[in-house]
């Protein structure tokens, strides 16, 4: 709780008291941590914000950062906008009229009606960025798309951070422990994970916990000496893009050292499943006559038999002996069918000679023995978990990352308990809650589709039948919570946007993305309004309290939408006549999610309020523990709409799709990471990396003069050799280039970055750069076709991979 | 009595840097103003390299540097051993910014702040709690921890780094962590700097993590380029480090001094003990006595004389420990020294000998020299009733017991009449006392005349005086009083052997000269003057009758005083410059060099001299803010320099220190200097009165020894002044030497006291502007990147004590990062 009564030293001026109020509320930046705050408000201005430290369990007191207690510096910072705006002039022209909200909201309105007649409303996307950080505000708006019938582009995919290798193989786009979990382990991988930035509140359950009271072997993989890094046992500098062929080795370590959980193969995954020699698929119960085609079989080795696996529970007879290892022929329609279990087929990739830790030493710059020696230390220091960052997954070929890791751990068991998980920390687009009764009225839908579509202005010609490309393109965005344009791709966004009729921003300040927009909307910050908060990272559902009215003329997000669809479809308003706390009844009263159960909205204003999950909830322990079938249930979608993708219910180290066949990915392999670009963009001599920073989330308080005042500019990072070569000096201006563009700012020399490797962290505001704009250094955007098999929005849909860039640099003189 | 103290764990921190940010809102501190901060250090080359974060704050210091250079006394130590600067008292001097080693002191000219003008968050609620230009720093969060609360930065630490708490309770956080640390990881608090010798609050806990690094030794795989030998380096030279010849001189010059201190404190320690002969038993005796409370620790003599029995038999010995001799020497009875300790005191003495006035000599050397024994084998006998009367009476107390001499004379009334001997007997004589009849009667008092009218029953005999009439004109003369019936001094110099001419001698004896009044012809006509200066020139002086108190006061010539403070002079001066080095250490000169070297050592000098004279003599930052305070400070500075200015001026005049007009220029000048002094002591007494800061927790004993010595200084020397002219000579000697010791003893102990204000805080002031010149000159990227400019270079000094620690390996491989 704070005190201002008096100044350092002597009492110089008493600081006003009257009107103190102390605030318990939540903060929901897209850091996705949902820290508690006690905010000290005085005549309605915010003087002072600390940790609630109010959790029942008490490790995760105190929750909060840097970022955090600096909000007060954007609440009243010098970029708040104040009115709404409507561009005069060119975009990005920078020349406004400062409108009232009739003018502004008319001219929307208006704008809309327009397009939906003339295109349909599928042509107006909405794009709120991370949609699970607010239940109530971003629903709103979702429920408008889903009333109005728009697109609604999903956010977790276009950042890249959608880690299609999980999908791929448990089903669901990724799985996270409670941070909590990680106090349990021995041995922790931070696969270019960089928690001590990322995730600051949870940060202690690596030292204070795993590391002080198990001398957990916390191992940093980063071609960067990070911040996590100094936290580590060993610092394993790895070739950028080459993680997938350590994980590959790994694995076959563990193999050669009989280091397997047999069990866990057993009743978790699909490696006894067979497969057909003949055409690739997987052997179905129907193929033999055993049942239906969504049923599979293993061979009993006991009893010598075919045994149909069980759908209802992944517990299997305790007299099955399922066989990994063998070859088996089998009629198949009176044919005779040579069939082998997954097992065979992955052993066969896994023990290529060129996965031998020697060779891969030679590609990954890993020694052989530190392969064999962690790879150990991972299967035998138990509990151990993996934690894994987006440097691996931002790739064209991240996902096959994702799958050996995956691999890797499911060889040796190391899932679903506490201390015991490969968790992916990316973005909160899981919902912790079922937000369907809010988000979708009468069971509506809006269109949901990948961005990354938009941003081309095209369908791919792989494109999933099922995501409905607007028959006449795109016309109109409202942009929402989001900073589009000061991303890596942020090139091709804005020249979708350009072909927009409509752009539309809703922000509390002037971003880059406002500046170029046609209106802007002023919103509240998260301290200025009502909402609903969970976060993967802890158990607690949370409120987040109106501190102080909306500053300035900003309005909530759920005022705007309803004025907006006044001015559309009054009919439509029936279904905004509740106020947030309404909204949140909605989800709340929810017989279909079992987490909310007897939570109510009254119990929440008093405080945090656990959901009713395991404690520690570990990622997948229904799965380990309950032997409930896989795939973990992706809110807001039904129970089975992921059974398609995972059809054995298990995780799957086998893809049969003709697909996957195709492109010879039906078992997790490596591909070099920059094989799919052209031979021009490959000749950069370096790898980028762009990590968050711990001085922003993402570009939020890029801007935040007090933290600028910590890091006052972007700098590259640059070994000494590399400098040297160039004539760079440290503090240098240096150009970043490629043949896409290029961008200036200023040199740090360190030896802490592995030569051949430049870093830049991510979500500066270009205005803060020496020269160019931010990130304007990309490669094209390509799909995976694999990505394309399914669609479930934001669960089975293509993503990005910043990561796959190539650059070169140079002294500015 | 409560300490409150900081751990910080650096396992558990993660460099978030929660910390800085909270302290910023909780103090509403103003742009590039940490009270918190966060090192992030690497060190060694890749793939070796180790990366440590180390969060930094005030360390509230038991022997705080910061409180100790403020010139103001703005900074006060609480019982709970926070730390704080008063606002209201800081003058922005800028002294504590450099004085402290850790550069946790933060002093802007003009602060800037991140909002908008009209924003009230900062308008009304932040701005308000600082004042710019105002030295400030971390206070524990000293308003939360009075309402039972923790500091902010502890209260907003996500991985609980920072603990908190009492560090003399054992129940508190903070102790128990220590003790449960220890036990489970080993790991011992350390603390920052410890050379600096501050003994922080703030304690660390080093890292657990090994951050061993493996790789292949292949350059980063970036298709299509070829890997490069991992034995491919950098430079030589850009690893070297280019200081390190600097800091090998700055070593040796320092090793040096330290060397050149041990010799002279050995020479001290050596001239010390050299008197001490003694017997350990007797030594104990006589320490444990009351007399080696005014003789010395050793009877080398100290307030009273050194003990020399040579002249003494045991009796006369005994008899002056007995009855005490003249106003200051009381007597001292049976109960508190046994006769047996005072014979064993009496044999011991005879052995040591007197070492302090005669160091080559030893008794056995000379035994036909001592007197005493020989009277007793080859004396007359005295008439027994008149020898009776003679050893009672007070006179033998230093006339000797059988009149041969001792402290004083011997006695010889041969040339007296008897109405001089009885004259000499009830009046007194120079430092002889008067003798009341009840002490000793008439008749008595007949009787020794008679019994010592042929002469002192001494060996050797005086050279006799001649002519008889100058005999009787000298000793008839006040000279006697302070010369010496012989002439071989009393309270006075001998004259036998005097060096003068005769003229000179004529002038001396008109005049006067330091503490002897002029004796105006009509007393002693100009022919007595010359027959006496005839008879002494010609004479030989008696070494041995030359009184112990002149030996002293011979050796105080002028040269001899001149040499004595140029001694001690040197000896302040290494003291001082010690203590110089010590603040300049503090400041980091030593880091601060290469950027001196980078910004041009005489642009340097430039400042450093600019700074001395406006903020050093000009007092410049106290004449912004209070002028009528400065004008109190300026009696003293400006007095010192005047007392100084007319010392040398005195110097070139009147070298022999001769008495000179008091209004003539340098005396007049001493005057006034002195009386400005006096004047600004007054107001530094008056304000002590009533000053809440008079304890600021740590130099109550320092500012109370500095302000005392420099008052008896200041009020000696006035006493000296007017004890000459009023002619009271009986204590001008007294006060005089009074007056030498107290300059003495404030000179010698100005590196000890306050006095060393004046250099220490002209000094620091220096550095302060001289950092911030390099800082704002943007030499170095450090200082250009660094979010709280200014103190770069004293990161610099933690990070490569922290590196030293924990990753000995990198040697001086060490980076002080700021971003990203």
């Amino acid at each position: 709780m704070a005190t201002r009564h008096a100044v350092p030293g002597r009492h110089h001026k008493p600081v006003k008291q009257a009107n103190v109020r102390i605030v318990r509320t939540t903060d929901s930046p897209n850091c996705t941590g949902a820290c508690g705050w006690l905010a000290t408000v005085v005549d309605d201005t915010i003087v002072d914000l600390k940790p609630a430290a109010d959790y029942d369990c008490a490790e995760y007191n105190p929750r909060g950062c840097l970022r955090g207690m600096a909000m007060t510096h954007l609440i009243y910072g010098p970029d708040r906008i104040k009115t709404p705006l409507i561009r005069q002039g060119e975009r990005g022209e920078n020349k406004w009229k400062e409108a009232s909200w009739d003018e502004a909201l008319d001219y929307i309105a208006d704008k809309m009606k327009a397009i939906i007649r003339d295109h349909g409303p599928e042509s107006i996307m909405l794009f709120n960025q991370v949609v699970g950080t607010g239940y109530v505000q971003k629903g709103a708006q979702v429920r408008m798309a889903a009333l109005l019938g728009m697109s609604f582009g999903t956010a977790y995919d276009f950042n890249g951070d959608i880690s299609m290798g999980y999908t791929q193989t448990v089903g669901i786009d990724s799985v996270e422990c409670e941070t909590k979990s990680w106090a349990h382990a021995k041995t922790a991988i931070l696969w270019s994970s960089n928690v001590f930035q990322t995730r600051i509140p949870d940060a202690k359950f690596l030292t204070q916990y795993a590391k002080q009271r198990n001398n957990c072997e916390i191992i940093a993989i980063d071609p960067r000496c990070s911040q996590t890094a100094k936290g580590a046992d060993q610092w394993i500098p790895i070739s950028p893009g080459t993680d997938g062929l350590l994980a590959l080795s790994m694995c076959q370590v563990v193999l050669d050292q009989g280091l397997v959980d047999w069990e866990f193969l057993k009743s978790f995954t699909d490696m006894a499943t067979l497969v057909r020699e003949d055409n690739g698929m997987r052997l179905r119960a129907s193929d033999v006559g055993l049942g239906s085609d969504m049923q599979f079989v293993v061979w009993d080795a006991a009893h010598k038999r075919l045994f149909v696996l069980p759908t209802d529970t992944l517990r299997l007879p305790d007299d099955v002996a399922p066989a990994f290892q063998g070859e088996w022929t089998v009629k198949v329609g009176g044919a005779d069918v040579k069939v082998k279990p997954v097992f065979e087929l992955v052993k066969e990739e896994v023990m290529k000679p060129e996965y031998s830790p020697e060779a891969v030493e030679k590609v990954t710059d890993i020694p052989a023995d530190t392969i064999r020696n962690i790879a150990v230390t991972y299967a035998t220091n138990r509990p151990s978990t993996i934690i894994v960052g987006m440097g691996v997954n931002h790739r064209l070929h991240g996902d096959l990352t994702i799958r050996s890791i995956l691999l890797l751990s499911a060889l040796v068991g190391a899932h679903g308990k506490p201390g015991e998980s490969v968790s992916i920390y990316s973005g909160q687009h899981h919902f912790r809650i079922d937000v369907s009764p809010w988000w979708f009225p009468d069971g509506k839908r809006p269109n949901a589709i990948p961005v990354h579509y938009f941003s081309l202005g095209k369908p791919t010609e792989s494109i999933n039948p099922k995501i409905k490309f607007p028959k006449d393109g795109f016309k109109g965005l409202i942009c929402s919570h989001a900073n589009p344009l000061v991303t890596e791709f942020s090139g091709l966004v804005k020249q979708a946007v350009d072909k927009l009729d409509l752009f539309v921003t809703i922000d509390f300040q002037m971003t880059p993305t406002c500046e170029y927009s046609d209106v802007v909307l002023p919103a509240p910050t998260f301290w200025e309004k009502n909402e609903l908060v969970a976060t993967g990272c802890h158990p607690y559902l949370q409120i987040q309290q109106e501190v102080v009215p909306p500053q300035h003329q900003s309005k909530t997000e759920m005022w705007m939408t309803k004025e907006i669809l006044r001015r559309i479809d009054p009919s439509l308003l029936k279904h905004f006549e509740m106020d947030e706390f309404g909204a949140m009844r909605l989800m709340l009263d929810n017989p279909d999610c079992p987490e909310v159960e007897g939570i109510t909205v009254e119990q929440l204003q008093k405080g945090p309020v656990r959901l009713k999950v395991h404690d520690p909830e570990c990622g997948l322990d229904a799965q380990i523990q309950e032997f409930k079938p896989f795939p973990p249930r992706a809110y807001p979608f039904p129970e089975g709409a992921q059974r398609e993708f995972l059809k054995t219910a298990r995780m799957e180290f086998y893809k049969e799709e003709a697909i996957y066949q195709k492109m010879g990915e039906t078992v997790p392999t490596f591909i070099p990471a920059f094989s799919h670009m052209s031979e021009e963009e490959r000749l950069f001599p370096f790898s980028i990396v762009t990590p968050h920073s711990k001085w922003r989330v993402h570009s939020t308080h890029c801007n935040n003069n007090v933290l600028r005042n910590l890091n006052r500019k972007p700098v590259v990072e640059i070994h000494p050799i590399d400098a040297a070569a160039r004539g760079i000096e440290d503090g240098d201006v240096v150009e970043i280039h490629n043949n896409y563009g290029s961008y200036k700012l200023w040199a740090l020399l360190t030896e802490t970055i592995k030569p051949g490797v430049l870093c830049v962290d991510h979500g500066w505001w270009d205005q803060f750069l020496a020269e160019g704009k931010y990130h304007s250094v990309h490669t094209h955007q390509k799909i995976k076709p694999t990505h394309e098999a399914y669609y479930l929005p934001a669960v089975y849909a293509p993503g990005q991979h910043w990561k796959d860039t190539r650059v070169d640099v140079r002294k500015v003189n | 009595m409560p300490r409150l103290a900081m751990l910080i764990d650096m396992t558990r921190c993660i460099g978030c840097d929660a910390c800085t940010v909270a302290c910023k809102q909780e103090n509403g501190t103003p742009a590039d103003v940490f009270f918190a901060r966060v090192l992030n250090i690497e060190s060694g080359h890749y793939p070796n390299v180790k990366r440590m974060y180390l969060p930094i704050l005030c360390n509230h210091c038991d022997d705080a540097p910061c409180l100790k250079s403020c010139p103001n006394k703005a900074i006060v130590r609480r019982q709970d051993g926070i730390v704080l600067i008063d606002q209201d008292r800081c003058r922005g001097t800028g002294a504590c910014v450099s004085a402290c080693p850790y550069g946790n002191i933060y002093l802007n000219k003009k602060d800037e702040w991140y909002l908008d003008q009209d924003e009230p968050y900062e308008k009304d609620f932040v701005k308000p709690r600082l004042e710019e230009n105002v030295a400030r720093k971390c206070t524990y969060c000293a308003h939360r921890v009075d309402e039972g609360l923790d500091p902010a930065c502890v209260v907003a630490c996500p991985t609980d780094a920072r603990i908190f708490g009492d560090i003399e309770d054992p129940e508190s956080k903070i102790s128990k962590y220590i003790v449960e640390q220890e036990e489970q990881t080993g790991r011992e608090p350390f603390y920052l700097l410890p050379e600096a010798g501050t003994k922080p609050a703030g304690m660390y806990l080093g890292p657990m993590a090994r951050q061993e690094s493996h790789t292949g030794g292949n350059r980063a795989s970036s298709e299509g380029t070829e890997p490069i030998s991992h034995t491919s380096r950098l430079p030589e030279e850009r690893r070297q480090g280019q200081s390190r010849d600097a800091r090998a001189f700055l070593n040796r010059k320092m090793t040096l001094l330290r060397i050149a201190t041990a010799v002279m404190a050995l020479m001290v320690a050596c001239f010390a003990t050299a008197q001490s002969q003694m017997e350990p038993a007797a030594l104990k005796i006589y320490t444990d006595s009351a007399c080696s409370n005014c003789h010395g620790d050793h009877g080398q003599g100290d307030y009273g004389p050194a003990i020399n029995v040579s002249k003494m038999s045991q009796d006369d010995f005994m008899k002056i420990v007995r009855k005490g001799v003249g106003d200051d020497m009381p007597e001292t009875s049976a109960e508190e020294m046994s006769d047996a300790d005072v014979i064993a005191l009496y044999k011991a003495f005879k052995g040591a000998g007197t070492k302090v006035e005669k160091p080559t000599e030893t008794p056995t050397e000379k035994p036909t020299e001592k007197p005493a024994e020989q009277a007793n084998v080859q004396a007359t006998p005295m008439e027994p009733n008149a020898l009776k009367a003679y050893k009672k009476s007070p006179c033998s107390g230093c006339h000797g017991d059988q009149g041969q001499g001792g402290y004083g004379p011997a006695i010889d009334t041969s040339k007296l009449s008897e109405a001089a001997f009885m004259k000499i007997v009830r009046k007194g004589v120079g430092n002889m006392p008067e003798t009341a009849s009840d002490e000793l009667s008439d008749e008595d008092a007949l009787a020794i005349y008679q019994t010592f009218h042929k002469g002192p029953l001494q060996v050797e005999k005086p050279e006799p005086m001649e002519p008889a009439t100058a005999g009787d004109a000298y000793t008839l003369s006040t000279c006697t009083g302070c010369h010496g019936v012989t002439g071989n001094g009393g309270i006075g110099p001998p004259l036998a052997g005097i060096a003068l001419t005769e003229d000179q001698f004529l002038s001396t004896v008109r005049s006067g000269k330091g503490m002897m009044p002029g004796t105006p012809a009509s007393v002693l006509p100009d022919e007595t003057v010359k027959q006496i200066y005839k008879e002494f020139s010609a004479k030989k002086v008696n070494e041995d009758e030359v009184p112990i108190s002149f030996k002293v006061g011979r050796f105080l010539s002028t040269q001899n005083v001149g040499r004595l403070f140029l001694f001690i002079f040197i000896i302040a001066a290494i003291f001082g410059f010690n203590n110089l080095f010590y603040w300049l250490r503090a400041a980091g000169l030593k880091q601060l060099r290469p950027y001196i070297a980078k910004f041009g050592r005489v642009r340097a000098a430039g400042v450093v001299v600019k700074a001395l004279i406006v903020e050093g003599l000009g007092v410049a930052s106290l004449f912004r803010k209070d002028k009528f305070r400065w004008a109190m400070h300026g009696l003293l500075i400006y007095g010192f320099f005047g007392l100084m200015a007319a010392d040398i001026w005195m110097q070139i005049v009147n070298p022999a220190r001769s008495d000179m007009s008091m209004v003539s220029g340098p005396k007049l000048l001493a005057v006034i200097a002195g009386v400005s002094v006096f004047l600004g002591l007054c107001y530094v007494l008056y304000r002590y009165k009533k000053d809440e800061y008079i304890d600021n927790g740590m130099t109550l004993g320092k500012d109370f020894l500095f302000v005392n010595l420099l008052f008896h200084t200041i009020i000696s020397g006035f006493l000296t002044v007017a004890i000459n002219k009023s002619g009271a000579n009986d204590w001008l000697m007294t006060v005089y030497i009074y007056h030498l010791a107290s300059i003495s003893l404030l000179i010698l102990t100005a590196p000890f006291t306050r006095f060393m204000h004046v250099w220490v805080a002209p000094s620091m002031v220096a550095m302060t502007r001289l950092v911030e010149e390099i800082t704002a000159s943007g030499v170095d990227i450090g200082f250009e990147r660094e979010p709280s400019p200014g103190r770069h270079h004293k990161s610099q000094r933690i990070a490569a004590q922290i590196v030293s620690m924990f990753d000995p390996e990198a040697n001086d491989e060490v980076k002080v990062r700021y971003y990203p």
